[in-house]
């Protein structure tokens, strides 16, 4: 997991910060139940501070906790036991965009994109919309991965029985 | 060498365990090839002959306790020292952890084809804590006994012995934790037919 990856970021962040009760803290739980992370935001270009509270993945059962950047200087992504949140840090609204069973993100400042890794595939954001996605990849998740030279390189056991695939990192298509 | 001796007498217990396998089992040489790769998975690490008779105890343990979860390396030493009387207790009594024993080993039997975790699958499940690599093994049984089958030939790439390259897809729509989805075993048939080797159990959400 890419902890806390910075890119060039319109805001700054506090995990769990100290509440005095009379906050007003903005809820992306979707209902759901399991402990609740609060993150503080501060964006530069409003000069706002705002608090949200997000909720866990419901398969995932873990407390690890990453905030990470993305293309879009004012766009965060949060990742809290398996469940992504990408937000606009200067609207404090939440993208459409929910991707539940994640396994790993990185910020990938060479080629500007956001990569999200599932236990079944891999989805790209570019700072403005998901790019694309494979679908079903894997079988149940994969060894490791490495970018290169506009490839990224996935090794583990794939849907169709192969063992490793290059995908282009511009169009999320499959290179033999 | 070992001046304490502890990594002859763990491997002995890694030795023990391959001896009251190939006992068990009725297709000694599937299920002897079975613990051969997770042997060979314990020799990958690097000789740490303590953490893997760990793993290999927690295999046990976890799979006892019916959820699969694996013992980790990193683990208390209290949580170890658990796993390897379980262990113990298992290899020592001949017969008296073999409910255990059969648990890990083989899931089911249908039809007189037995159904036999793979080395794949524990680790799967070893590596990922959550519910999805580690339903309970009677959903296990329910998907081979009741869902779909679809069969893939010439799936595996690699070949391995005494095992076809064909892959049986088992499939059963269920819930867990209230997120609708496709329970997925899929198993690699062995030559002989009365072995199924489980190298694929996954919770997919739909």
């Amino acid at each position: 997991m890419n902890i806390n990856a910075h890119g060039k970021e319109n805001y700054s962040y506090k995990i769990n910060p100290e509440l005095t009760g009379l906050e007003k803290v903005l809820s992306f739980d979707d209902g759901e139940i399991g402990g609740r992370l609060i993150i503080k935001f501060k964006n530069f270009d409003s000069h706002s501070t705002w608090f949200a509270s997000f909720s866990p993945g419901k398969l995932i059962k873990s407390s690890s906790v990453a905030v990470i950047s993305t293309p879009n200087p004012n766009i965060v992504c949060v990742f809290y036991s398996g469940k992504i949140y990408l937000i606009n840090t200067l609207t404090t609204e939440k993208l459409s965009y929910k991707e539940q069973d994640v396994v790993d993100v990185i910020y990938d400042d060479i080629n500007n994109v956001l990569l999200i890794f599932t236990f079944v595939g891999v989805s790209c954001f570019d700072g403005n919309e998901i790019t694309w996605e494979t679908g079903r990849l894997f079988l149940d998740g994969f060894k490791n991965y490495q970018i290169l030279q506009g490839e990224i390189i996935i090794e583990g056991l794939l849907a169709n029985g192969e063992e490793r695939c290059k995908l282009d990192i511009r169009s999320g298509k499959l290179k033999l | 060498m070992d001046p304490t001796g502890e990594e002859e007498k763990e491997v002995s217990l890694l030795d023990r365990l391959k001896q009251e396998l190939a006992s068990i089992a009725d297709d000694n040489r599937a299920a002897v090839e079975y613990f051969e790769e997770l042997q060979q998975y314990a020799n990958n690490k690097g000789g740490v002959v303590n953490k893997v008779g760990g793993f290999a105890a927690g295999l046990l343990a976890g799979i006892l306790e019916n959820n699969a979860k694996v013992y980790d390396p990193a683990s208390t030493e209290a949580e170890r020292s658990l796993a390897f009387g379980l262990l113990a207790l298992d290899v020592g009594t001949r017969g008296g952890g073999a409910v255990g024993r059969k648990t890990v080993l083989q899931v089911g039997e249908k039809a007189g084809v037995k159904y036999i975790n793979s080395a794949r699958v524990l680790l799967r499940s070893a590596e990922e804590s959550s519910v999805l690599h580690n339903f309970p093994e009677q959903i296990t049984k329910k998907v081979l006994n009741e869902g779909n089958l679809q069969i893939i030939n010439d799936f595996w790439k690699t070949s391995r012995n005494h095992l076809t390259n064909t892959s049986h897809n088992y499939s059963l729509r269920g819930t867990i934790n209230g997120v609708d989805g496709i329970f997925e075993v899929f198993t690699r048939p062995s030559i002989s037919g009365k072995v199924e080797l489980i190298m694929h159990k996954f919770f997919r959400r739909n």
